[in-house]
């Protein structure tokens, strides 16, 4: 590919500029600094790779125009033609691709066009830079190799990407040393390796818990068998303790059998034999005792029961002497209370009697039970009083009425005469009414007329010298003046009541103030118009002649001679003075004539109420007939009034209360005195039955006696029962000494009988052989009680036999020494059995907790995530790995398929550019470096070289990689930017044939401010073209 | 025949850890811990509930290779909880807990029959004439590669309901190892009913000729390819000897994954919002059980520059789990992985006669090429065959998928760096 054009629209200082056709194979662009040559290198690298993405517009702006962009005419290696257009945009700006015949391309051409280079690729391998040249200076040898083979690679910087990677990787693990603090992956190795050894040791959880249960099983056997033993030694010991405690038991027995041997064999004693006889002896004593007891109180009662029972005829009135006991208290109360009854009774007769006395002759008791106070009777009474009293009360009130009237009628009368009497002093009026108003009118146009005839003559006399009426127009003035003013001060207070504070009253006073205003503004107008518009003269004469008329007129009605206003004067006082006293006689008219209306209704009201009173009268009259007759149905006096008849209810009343109590008191009486008669005739009989005396008469003697007969009865009862109870004891004390006769024989029987067992009857005897019975039971019972000890701690089938056996003859003391020595024993075996116990308990605490234990799970929790942990870091350090592997085979292969060609290229190069004092470059197979050939075929590693030889080395690697390139994929242009400044002529040269030597297959574009190089290029190439970038900008 | 239920278990592995999580909060690590046995106290809890015969466990009770004690006592102690409700158990052991890795002196209840390794049988109800009979073997070691299904059918008798107990892998599940192999055609040709397997951790149905095989799966999900329900299959078989099975999930603690394509998304918040909208659907599918999730992101879009950063996922994963993992129920993020390129276009970096060119070229040939990925393994086994390092990790030398997305990654990084955005040299 080439570049056969470039048309600059808007770049850098660039506008509308077309440099081409570039036919030669080497292009030269010559100009001093900032002739634009940079600009130009960065045109194509922008039409051919796009804008920079960041800062595009600050990217070479079109400084003077244009738009920012432009295009480039490229031939491809076929010879096709295509326009490469590109402006500033976004994603590298908008790229236009076409050909001749004008079919449109995409981005996929342009890179194809550019053989798929990257930007990189172009900018390192096809792009000769002088910075590039001079930083290789600083970089030692190894660098500068990675910088060629970055260069060759079309990447930014493959070393430093690797490096990258290693710094990556190698902060998980760095293979081949050993795995230090710093490598993440040491760092879990470290704890997953603890917590591994932690873990190992829970390993052994399971076969330790396998050994414990079997060691807990045989630590229990071996506890078992120690307990055996144990129980053994304790059944021993408990033998030999008990033996011990039997040992003296043992060699009792033998005492008591041997003593038992020499007693009778054969001898026959009842049971309890002495002490049953002893016991049936003292009953023998002691019921004989008894038996003499109770005949001796047989005895003495049936002495008692035969003596006779005292007061017995009593006991045959026991009946009434209750009855009389029972009437004891009533009879008391009687005669205790019977005085004051009657007492009383009597009192109350003696009050009847003066009540009766008081209600006067004719009265007795029958009378007044039967007369009538009943609440009719004294209603009647009542309602004849109140009607009393009203007829009473309406004939006083209409007395009064009456009375009033007259007086009323006496001062109406008075009023009449005394309003004639005035009247008549009045005398007649001087005019009627309608004289009066025809007089009053013609003094007021008398005097109008005589005024206007008056003014008339001024003003007759005035128009012909001043024509203005001054008063008239002063009062003019004033109104105008005066309506103005309240105009304003209208207008002032409407303002003050509506805008500001003067409220109501301001706006009515405004308005009334405009108004009067107003008003007077139209009376001066009006006032001002007959000024204005003047009469005539000859009006004025008419006018006079219809006033005189008038006077004329008055005068005849008024009665004058001639008329003026002093005429006019007296005769208007005059006029007043009648009409004043006109009124005054209507006046006195009036009221004499009301007067009279007065009297006249007085009048009336007198006959009425002598009419009411006369009524009245004969009323009253009448209710005291008919009072008469009922008190005389009554039969009570006629002249008892109204109220005298009300207290005859009353004492009536009060005195049948007091009859009532009489009787009633009198009542009481004679009860008690029944009561007490009732009484003495039940007692008397008895009293004197059983010899009490009492005065049948004298009540009160009845008490005592019905008191004695009382406490006699009580005595005769007593003695009664008492005889009965001792007939009981008798009969009782005769049974009890029968019995106590029966039951002595039985003793006496059986006490025979015992000894009879024996064969004796002497009670002495039959003691003698019971003492001998004695011993040998004695003597039994001591056995028994050391067989029952030896059965208490041996069991029932304790064998005596051997029990001596076992003692064998020892002493107690030798039996304690045997004890103690087994006592010994048996405190060992306890001992190991609780040693075993203790063991037992640890191995099953730990048994649990081994069961229980969270910790073993807990580790393997924590080593599954460190192993993940692990694993992780291991896939991300693959990955690093794998990314440095592949980069390293890659470049490996990049190496061995693209460099032989690289390197044979450069060496052509390089021999060409040294003149032959090196044959060539040397790339030895698995080494990343370039070796130089002397001529004499000696190899020299860079490192050995002078750095002009190493600049030469660097560029004949650049002409090689370009050719390589070339040849894989399309021929790119060659950019030279100012290289090669710094090499000696003689190596410039030989660079710039190197360049030309490029430039068959590859277009060259030189750029360079420098005159020599422009020389040189042109000599090594004859066809080179000269583009003099200032004559063109001048352009 | 009356009716009769049980519970069919598999792979409890008690007390075994959980896989492939990095370093979690205690609290969050006391639940995981505890989660298989809390899941198998689940099983327990669910037999005495439900009233059943019998529970049936099919082998993988704990992994010896963990020589956890806690596995086997509290595994007893399951089973002891169980004969107080009066309820049977069955138990055959599998390739992680063969008669030789159990601890002799942990007893089991009188009502616990275990497997040996001949096949025996036993009544489901004992002491019913027409219980069905459970037929089962157990591993005696590890290693059985032997087909066990002729050792059923030697003893298999006529006439009676039959249920088989095996541990064992039908029809050569690749994901997991072959351990007692056989193949459908064998369980079908014996007159067992209902095969109660255990091995395969994924729930799987499979329908017999007249009958049906169950893999329950295991009760408790332990590393991230286990997602989904955990549970055992209740089991009746009615009068007329029809089996009707249903799943019952007891797992503890769920595993979720989420995975989202970083070309779905221009900016960060709507990134984040759809991580966030996620976890909650996974939390709904979770039935309010703790979860446990991977987020995984993938593709090529804007996002890459941020996503590639270790950092940042990191970061990511941190801020997820401020705000969930102290909740109850807790969701945790185990991780959040990338495998996102830059956006551009891989076809026309391949087309670049440049080292980029020939790099991409290189990982195209490499990939499949067993000469190399030996080659590539070989290096790698410097850091998994470390002497101190390969006792934990030298099983996991990258190989296969996982190698294949390394490679990815590999040349995703260099990509990055190549033709990037540069190298951050701080």
């Amino acid at each position: 590919m080439r570049i056969e054009k470039l048309f600059i629209d808007g770049f850098g200082h660039f506008a509308q500029s077309e440099f081409g056709p570039f036919n030669a194979p080497i292009t030269i662009f010559y100009g001093e600094n900032e002739a634009g040559k940079s600009t130009i290198l960065a045109f194509i690298r922008t039409i051919l790779f796009g804008f920079p993405t960041r800062g595009r517009d600050e990217f070479y702006p079109a400084l003077r125009g244009g738009r920012h962009g432009g295009h480039i005419v490229i031939v491809d290696d076929d010879g096709t033609r295509y326009s490469i257009e590109r402006f500033a945009a976004a994603r590298g700006g908008n790229l236009s691709v076409k050909d001749e015949e004008g079919n449109s391309y995409g981005e996929t051409k342009l890179r194809e066009l550019v053989g798929h280079s990257s930007k990189e690729l172009f900018e390192n391998v096809f792009a000769f830079g002088l910075d590039e040249l001079q930083e290789m200076k600083s970089l030692d040898n190894e660098e500068v190799q990675g910088r060629i083979y970055s260069a060759g690679l079309g990447v930014t910087d493959l070393p430093k990407v690797v490096r990258e990677i290693e710094r990556l990787q190698g902060g998980i693990y760095r293979p081949g040393g050993n795995l230090g603090s710093t490598q993440s992956v040491a760092q879990v190795l470290s704890e997953l390796e603890e917590v591994e050894a932690e873990l190992s040791i829970h390993y052994q959880d399971a076969p330790r818990y396998a050994e414990l249960i079997d060691r807990i099983e045989q630590t229990k056997d071996e506890i078992g068998t120690l307990q055996e033993n144990r129980t053994d030694i304790n059944g021993n010991l408990d033998h030999q303790r008990k033996l011990l405690t039997v040992r003296d038991d043992l060699m009792e027995i033998g005492i008591l059998e041997d003593k038992l041997l020499k007693l009778p064999q054969t001898f026959q004693f009842p049971q309890e034999g002495v002490s049953r006889l002893e016991s049936l002896l003292e009953q023998v004593a002691k019921l004989e005792e008894v038996e003499l007891q109770a005949a001796a109180s047989v005895e003495k009662l049936q002495e008692v029961v035969a003596s006779p029972l005292a007061e017995g005829d009593l006991l045959e009135d026991s009946a009434n002497i209750r009855k009389a006991m029972s009437e004891r208290a009533r009879l008391s109360a009687a005669v205790q209370d019977l005085p004051e009854r009657q007492s009383e009774a009597n009192q109350q007769e003696v009050e009847v009697n003066r009540f009766l006395k008081d209600l006067g002759p004719g009265w007795d008791p029958a009378r007044l039970e039967a007369f009538d106070v009943s609440l009719p009777s004294r209603d009647k009474v009542n309602q004849e009083k109140k009607k009393a009293s009203e007829i009473r009360q309406s004939l006083t009130n209409r007395q009064t009425e009456k009375e009033s009237a007259e007086r009323e009628m006496q001062t109406a009368s008075e009023v009449v005469k005394r309003a004639a009497l005035e009247l008549e002093q009045a005398g007649p009026s001087d005019y009627d009414e309608a004289e009066l108003a025809k007089r009053r009118g013609a003094i007021t146009v008398a005097r109008n007329g005589l005024a206007r005839i008056s003014e008339s003559n001024q003003r007759r006399s005035g128009l012909g010298a001043a024509g203005t009426n001054g008063s008239g127009v002063n009062s003019g003035m004033l109104l105008l003046v005066s309506s103005l003013i309240l105009f304003i001060v209208g207008i002032g207070l409407l303002a003050w009541g509506i805008g500001g504070d003067g409220g109501n009253p301001a706006v009515t006073i405004a308005i009334l103030s405009l108004a009067v205003g107003l008003g007077l503004a139209v009376l001066r107008f009006l006032s001002k118009l007959p000024l204005v518009s003047s009469v005539p003269v000859d009006g004025l004469e008419s006018e006079m002649a219809e006033l005189e008329s008038d006077l004329s007129d008055a005068r005849k009605i008024l009665g004058l001679p001639s008329l003026d206003f002093t005429k006019l004067g007296v005769l208007g006082e005059e006029l007043e003075a009648s009409s004043q006293k006109l009124v005054k006689i209507q006046n006195l008219e009036r009221t004499h004539r009301d007067a009279l209306l007065d009297l006249d209704r007085r009048s009336q009201d007198l006959e009425r109420a002598t009419a009411v009173v006369a009524d009245l009268d004969a009323e009253v009259a009448q209710a005291e007939q008919a009072w008469k007759a009922w008190l005389k149905g009554r039969d009570l006096v006629e002249t008892m009034s109204l109220d005298g008849v009300l207290d005859l209810f009353t004492r009536v009343e009060t005195a049948r209360v007091s009859l009532s109590n009489k009787l009633e008191r009198q009542g009481r009486v004679s009860a008690i005195e029944q009561d007490i008669v009732e009484i003495s005739e039940l007692v008397a009989p008895l009293a004197m039955n059983h010899g009490i005396s009492i005065d049948i008469e004298l009540p009160t003697t009845l008490i005592p006696a019905i008191d004695e007969l009382s406490n006699r009865l009580e005595s005769a009862r007593l003695a009664l029962s008492t005889l009965e109870a001792n007939r009981a004891s008798l009969t009782e004390s005769e049974e009890r000494l029968e019995q106590e006769r029966r039951r002595l024989e039985v003793v006496r029987s059986d006490l025979k009988e015992l000894m009879l067992l024996v064969g004796t009857e002497d009670a002495e005897e039959f003691r003698r052989l019971g003492s001998i019975d004695h011993e040998i039971q004695s003597c039994r019972n001591d056995l028994d009680g050391h067989a029952t000890a030896i059965r208490l701690l041996f069991g029932p089938a304790a064998d005596q036999e051997a029990l001596r056996e076992d003692i064998g003859g020892r002493s107690s003391l030798a039996l304690e020494e045997s004890i103690d020595e087994t006592q010994r024993s048996l405190a060992e075996v306890e001992e190991n059995r609780d040693g075993l116990r203790k063991e037992l308990t640890l191995a099953e605490r730990e048994l649990a907790e081994l069961g229980a234990s969270d910790e073993a799970s807990e580790l393997m929790a924590r080593r599954e995530t460190l192993v993940e942990e692990l694993s992780e870091l291991g896939s991300q350090w693959s990955k690093y790995s794998l990314a440095l592997e592949m980069l390293q085979k890659a470049r490996d292969r990049h190496e061995k398929d693209r460099q032989p060609q690289v390197i044979q290229s450069a060496s052509e190069f390089f021999r060409s550019v040294t003149g032959g004092r090196y044959q060539g470059l040397r790339a030895p197979a698995g080494e990343s470096v370039i070796n130089a050939v002397t001529d004499a075929g000696v190899e020299r590693k860079s490192s050995q070289l002078s750095r002009g030889t190493k600049e030469q080395m660097y560029l004949a690697i650049r002409f090689g990689l370009v050719r390589e390139f070339s040849q894989h994929m399309t021929s790119l242009p060659v950019i030279v930017d100012d290289a090669l400044v710094n090499s000696d002529p003689r190596r410039a040269r030989a660079a710039s044939e190197g360049f030309a030597n490029v430039a068959e297959t590859n277009q060259v574009l030189v750029f360079t401010c420098h005159p020599a190089l422009v020389e040189l290029f042109q000599k090594a190439t004859k066809d080179a073209e000269v583009y003099n970038l200032e004559s063109l900008t001048q352009h | 025949m009356p009716t009769y239920r049980f519970v069919h278990a598999a792979d409890l592995h008690l007390d075994s850890p959980f896989k492939g999580l990095k370093r979690v909060a205690p609290r969050i690590a006391e639940v995981l811990r505890k989660s298989t046995f809390d899941a198998f106290d689940a099983v327990i809890d669910l037999c005495i509930i439900e009233e059943v015969d019998a529970l049936l466990v099919a082998g993988d009770v704990f992994d010896s290779a963990d020589r956890s004690l806690a596995a086997q006592l509290r595994f007893v102690d399951g089973l002891r909880k169980l004969e107080t409700a009066g309820i049977q158990s069955f138990v055959c052991h599998g390739n992680h807990d063969p008669l030789d890795a159990w601890q002799s002196q942990v007893s089991f209840p009188d009502s616990c029959y275990r497997f040996g390794s001949t096949v025996t049988s036993s009544e489901l109800r004992p002491g019913d004439p027409k219980s069905p009979l459970v037929y089962g073997y157990s591993y005696p070691t590890r290693e059985v590669r032997e087909n066990v299904i002729p050792e059923f059918e030697k003893v298999i008798q006529a006439g009676r309901f039959s249920i088989g107990l095996l541990h064992a892998n039908v029809g050569a599940d690749t994901g997991h190892e072959s351990y007692a192999p056989c193949t459908l055609e064998d369980l079908n040709r014996l007159p067992i009913r209902y095969w109660a397997l255990g091995h395969v951790h994924t729930r799987q149905e499979i329908n017999l000729t007249n009958g049906l095989a169950v893999y329950p799966g295991n009760t408790q999900g332990r590393h991230a390819n286990e997602t989904g329900e955990r549970g055992v299959y209740l089991v009746t078989i009615s009068e007329n000897g029809e089996i009707g099975g249903s799943f019952r999930p007891v797992d503890i603690v769920r595993w979720d994954q989420i995975d989202l394509d970083i070309a779905d998304f221009d900016g960060i918040d709507s990134f984040e919002r759809e991580i966030d909208r996620q976890i909650d659907a996974a939390l709904e599918r979770s039935d309010g059980r703790n979860l446990v999730y991977r987020v995984h992101l993938s593709g090529r879009g804007p996002l890459h520059s941020l996503v590639k950063q270790e950092e940042y996922l990191g970061e990511l994963a941190t801020m997820l789990n401020d705000d969930r993992s102290g909740r109850d129920p807790f969701a945790y993020c185990d991780r959040v992985s990338a495998n996102t390129r830059q956006e551009i276009n891989r076809e026309d970096l391949l087309e670049r006669e440049d080292f980029t060119g020939d790099l991409l070229r290189f990982f195209d040939d490499s990939r499949g090429n067993e000469g190399v990925t030996r080659e590539l393994q070989e290096s790698l086994n410097q850091l998994y065959q470390h002497r101190r390092l390969r006792k934990f990790i030298s099983n996991r030398l990258p190989q296969g998928d996982e190698l294949a997305a390394l490679m990815d990654e590999a040349e995703s990084l260099c990509l990055d760096l190549l033709i990037g955005e540069g190298i951050d040299e701080n």
